[in-house]
């Protein structure tokens, strides 16, 4: 047999199975791309001319890593899929006299086939759209758009190199496994390989039971976890724990209830139960684990897009809250604040809605009657940490616009992130009467990222703030004399400024003659080392490179792995119509009409695809509470904000998941009705 | 009584796109009497099957008429159709058409249940036919756990339950070793003795020889028929020997 006999095998083999093949070598072109894509802009000079860009560049850097793994799994994945359901053409061919070797040589070439075409697309569309990625991060994150070409021959050649190796190793991959799965098979084997599954599956009840456990496990630590500072580490030891317990639930729970029910014996011979059950038991055999990869790559979508589109949508909002004015200047001299009003004015600059009070902080410990000030924590948790702003009542009254009047012994509170519902607030060597708890407190910035509570404190005069200054001192000194030395816990004050129309030139050119005064006051830092001057138009930019780079990189890894979903259903349901053709057949021939059939089927099938679905947004459900701590991290304190975007998310993938059903239900129809 | 009439019945293929015309019956009449144990014999390609399909309502035919106890079984509706077919007809297919998510007994009930039956009435009437049948101890198996007589047993199980007017079988005998076929063609014509009428399509000499009357198809016309009278089945078998051999060396029948 002459090579050229092998070369037209290996083309019209792909050809014949074009139904098949051909979506999968569009996800393998458009995986290269992406993955072009993604390492390109992880290099490219004009995102590292670009301010913010260490951050820029770790966060793609990552976003590499997560792409090049998925490439792998993902299209190892599609092609044992695939050969798989070759196997009986594999056997025909044996039996006809091609041996194993010549089987081999054929799919070697169809594989190589496969490379040359992923690749040589892949990076062609890969190099066509990097430009487009590459403005599109520029907008991203508020950048000029970069000019002229995107890299100089030298780097694009680079990366054309690592992704063509990367690409080669991974189809060489494939190649061995086909070739291993032709091997170790005997040709009758390969022949009957496709009715190889239709044995019925047995019940797995511990499985089940161990997928419910792990599930639940999941679901109470991500409802429960309150502390933050734990919701990070904890958060992926309840995704592994939801992974594991999705795959056994798939896997074993549904057959396991599909049995339960079956048992039912008046449950079960009813006209609609009888075909659905057994043929749900059918299909979740052939399907759980497809199914169960569906729901997790849903749900790995539903939460990247949600987080990182709420980061970059709330931006803003939370701009505001870290920095409540366009200036924000904290300093334990006040002479230093006089000197920085003279320095913006002398700028040109008029400040307006000034905000001035005097302040203390200091960390605390929660207690049944009040706040403890002590090092002695044995026996507290993070989250029963305090953080304690305390004004005198005048200046609150002033910033707010109150006019609340206090007397001796009496305070006005307000709590962030945790409830005090008693009347009397022990604090110190005193207990206060609490008067009202109030809604509005001075806007502090540095307060609001934390993860613990924050409680305001309005006390009635100045006098009562020294007089808790010093005894948190003294508290504080008898504990760690050199903290004393180091803070002083002198008597702060807080000056806060906008800029007119909030523009950020203004407030930047603010920034610089502020920044100015602060080096002639402080000469070096030693008089108040927490001492700060903030400008929210100089803070933005990190905020931007990174929350726009999370976003980019949430959309753009949401893209691949919806795109992996998608091509996982199409597979699915070209494999439910081939096998149900006959049983469709069967069951007319048996006395259920056209319309029946259509109606059972197309029930199952429903069920079956939006099963994955509904999961995923079960889960997104559960992970809300403890995702939505891991968002305070990013400075998002807005529960309802966040519950948009995961809602919104949920919409859009749902959406374009019914309108990816519709189509491939439109092949599985095709091929049950023919 | 005459259960089924058919009448000058015709069936045209055409091609996809108008041409190519495959006459596959032509101008076919005759009628099947209550009780009666018909066989269908004919060479591949002459029509026996197109001519089953159509009794059994899965195809119609261009022209003529089938009415089954009076009813013009070319008239009934779409919609109506599975309804009736559950009700009046049996089938046994070659195949056996056993469905791989059922075990047996559930295949033998799917009929019963499409038509509302509850569970305890249908395992009323599967005892004594599973009995006989001899598939008792293998109903909560699996099609591909049994073997092929086991498998067609059940299946004529599940064509009888719903106690037919008519039976249909498509070389219900075709997949089968010949002990398995002997034991099928026995429990046919038992079912024959007590009243079940059958209809059989087939290919096998000896299968038709346990019919009552068999009917020969040559290019999609009635070619000839004989009837049992006083025959044996080896006499049956002899005679139908024969006509098969006229059959196949060009004999023209009744032209």
């Amino acid at each position: 047999m002459n090579k050229r006999f092998y070369a037209r095998l290996a083309r019209q083999n792909l050809q014949k199975n074009i139904r098949s093949y051909g979506p999968y070598m569009l996800a393998c072109v458009l995986t290269v791309c992406m993955f072009f894509i993604i390492l390109m802009l992880s290099v490219s000079p004009s995102l590292q001319s670009m301010t913010g860009a260490t951050t820029i560049q770790l966060v793609i850097r990552y976003g590499v890593i997560v792409v090049g793994l998925f490439a792998v799994i993902f299209i190892f994945y599609t092609n044992s899929f695939l050969i798989k359901r070759r196997k009986r053409e594999f056997g025909l061919f044996n039996v006809l006299g091609l041996e194993k070797k010549h089987l081999a040589r054929v799919i070697g070439l169809e594989t190589f086939y496969m490379a040359l075409v992923s690749l040589g697309l892949g990076l062609v569309l890969g190099a066509a759209l990097t430009k487009l990625m590459l403005l599109v991060v520029a907008k991203l994150l508020g950048m000029p758009a970069p000019m002229g070409f995107f890299a100089g021959p030298r780097l694009l050649l680079t990366v054309i190199g690592v992704t063509a190796a990367l690409f080669a190793a991974i189809f060489l991959l494939v190649f061995l496994y086909s070739v291993r799965q032709v091997y170790v098979a005997r040709p009758v084997e390969l022949l009957q390989a496709e009715h190889a599954g239709e044995r019925e599956p047995k019940a797995k009840w511990l499985l089940a039971l161990v997928g419910a456990a792990c599930l639940g496990a999941g679901y109470y630590i991500a409802i429960t976890t309150t502390d933050v500072l734990q919701a990070i580490f904890l958060f992926f030891v309840a995704v592994v724990l939801v992974i594991i317990g999705t795959y056994l639930l798939f896997t074993a729970g549904s057959i396991a209830i599909l049995k339960a029910m079956r048992a039912n014996k008046r449950y079960y011979y009813q006209t609609r139960h009888f075909t659905a059950v057994s043929g749900m038991m059918y299909r979740m055999k052939q399907n759980a684990v497809g199914l169960a990869n569906i729901c997790i790559l849903s749900t790995m979508v539903l939460v990247m897009v949600s987080g990182t589109s709420c980061l970059m949508l709330g931006m803003d909002t939370a701009l505001k809250e870290r920095y409540p004015y366009d200036v924000n200047i904290s300093r334990s001299d006040p002479a230093t604040i006089e000197m920085v009003k003279k320095a913006v004015a002398d700028a040109g600059i008029p400040a307006a809605d000034e905000v001035e009070y005097d302040y203390i902080t200091f960390a605390a410990y929660r207690r049944p009657e009040g706040l403890a000030v002590t090092t002695d924590y044995t026996m507290d948790t993070e989250s029963s940490l305090a953080d304690v702003l305390v004004t005198d009542l005048a200046d609150y009254n002033r910033c707010t616009g109150q006019d609340y009047t206090l007397a001796p012994g009496e305070i006005l509170l307000k709590v962030e992130r945790a409830d005090y519902t008693a009347d009397t607030l022990a604090l110190l060597d005193r207990t206060y009467t609490i008067k009202e708890q109030v809604d509005s407190a001075v806007k502090y910035g540095n307060l609001t990222p934390n993860l613990t509570s924050t409680w305001y404190i309005v006390v009635p005069d100045l006098d009562e703030l020294a007089r808790i200054n010093a005894a948190v001192s003294a508290q504080m000194g008898v504990l760690e004399p050199e903290m004393q030395q180091e803070e002083g816990y002198r008597l702060r004050r807080f000056y806060g400024f906008d800029v007119p129309g909030h523009d950020d030139e203004t407030a930047l050119n603010a920034r610089l003659a502020i920044r100015a005064a602060w080096e002639k006051a402080s000469g070096d830092d030693a008089v108040d080392p927490e001492g700060t001057y903030e400008c929210r138009a100089w803070e933005r930019q990190d905020f931007v490179s990174l929350y726009g780079s999370l976003f980019f990189l949430g959309m753009f890894l949401g893209l691949l792995f919806t795109m992996a979903a998608i091509l996982i259903i199409y597979y699915k349901q070209m494999s439910e119509g081939r096998d149900d053709r006959e049983r469709f057949q069967i069951m007319q021939k048996v006395g259920m009409s056209r319309q029946e059939v259509k109606r059972t089927i197309h029930e199952q099938v429903l069920i079956v695809f939006f099963m994955p679905l509904v999961t995923a947004g079960v889960h997104t459900g559960f992970a809300f509470p403890i995702l939505n701590r891991v968002m305070a991290l990013f400075n998002l304190m807005s529960t309802e904000f966040y519950l948009w975007c995961v809602v919104g998310s949920f919409g859009a993938f749902a959406a374009l998941y019914a309108v990816v059903y519709a189509l491939t239900a439109r092949t599985y129809y095709k091929l049950v009705s023919t | 009584m005459t259960i089924l009439t058919v009448e000058n019945l015709g069936k045209v293929y055409t091609g996809r796109f108008g041409g190519n015309q495959v006459r596959a019956l032509n101008n076919v009449s005759f009628g099947v009497e209550q009780g009666e144990y018909v066989a269908i014999m004919g060479e591949s390609g002459s029509g026996k099957t197109t001519l089953l399909n159509i009794l059994a309502a899965f195809d119609r035919p261009t022209s003529g008429q089938v009415y089954l106890q009076g009813k013009d079984l070319t008239a009934v509706k779409e919609s109506e159709l599975a309804a009736f077919r559950r009700e009046s007809l049996g089938f046994v297919f070659q195949d056996f058409n056993l469905l791989d998510t059922f075990n047996l007994r559930d295949n033998i009930f799917l009929p019963l249940v499409l038509g509302g039956m509850g569970y305890v009435e249908m395992a009323k009437r599967l005892q004594p036919i599973a009995q006989r049948m001899g598939i008792t101890d293998v109903l909560t198996k699996y099609p591909y756990e049994v073997s092929g007589g086991q498998k067609q047993r059940a299946a004529v199980a599940r064509a009888v339950i719903t106690q037919p007017k008519l039976l249909l079988a498509d070389e219900p005998t075709g997949a089968l070793d010949s002990k398995s076929s002997d034991a099928l063609m026995d429990l046919f014509a038992s079912l024959n003795r007590e009243g079940q009428t059958i209809l059989m399509v087939t290919h096998s000499t000896k299968a038709a020889s346990h019919a009552g009357r068999v009917i020969f198809i040559k290019d999609g016309e009635l070619f000839h028929q004989i009837y049992r009278g006083g025959a044996t089945n080896e006499q049956m078998y002899q005679k139908i020997a024969d006509t098969l051999t006229l059959l196949a060396t060009g004999g023209d029948g009744h032209e």
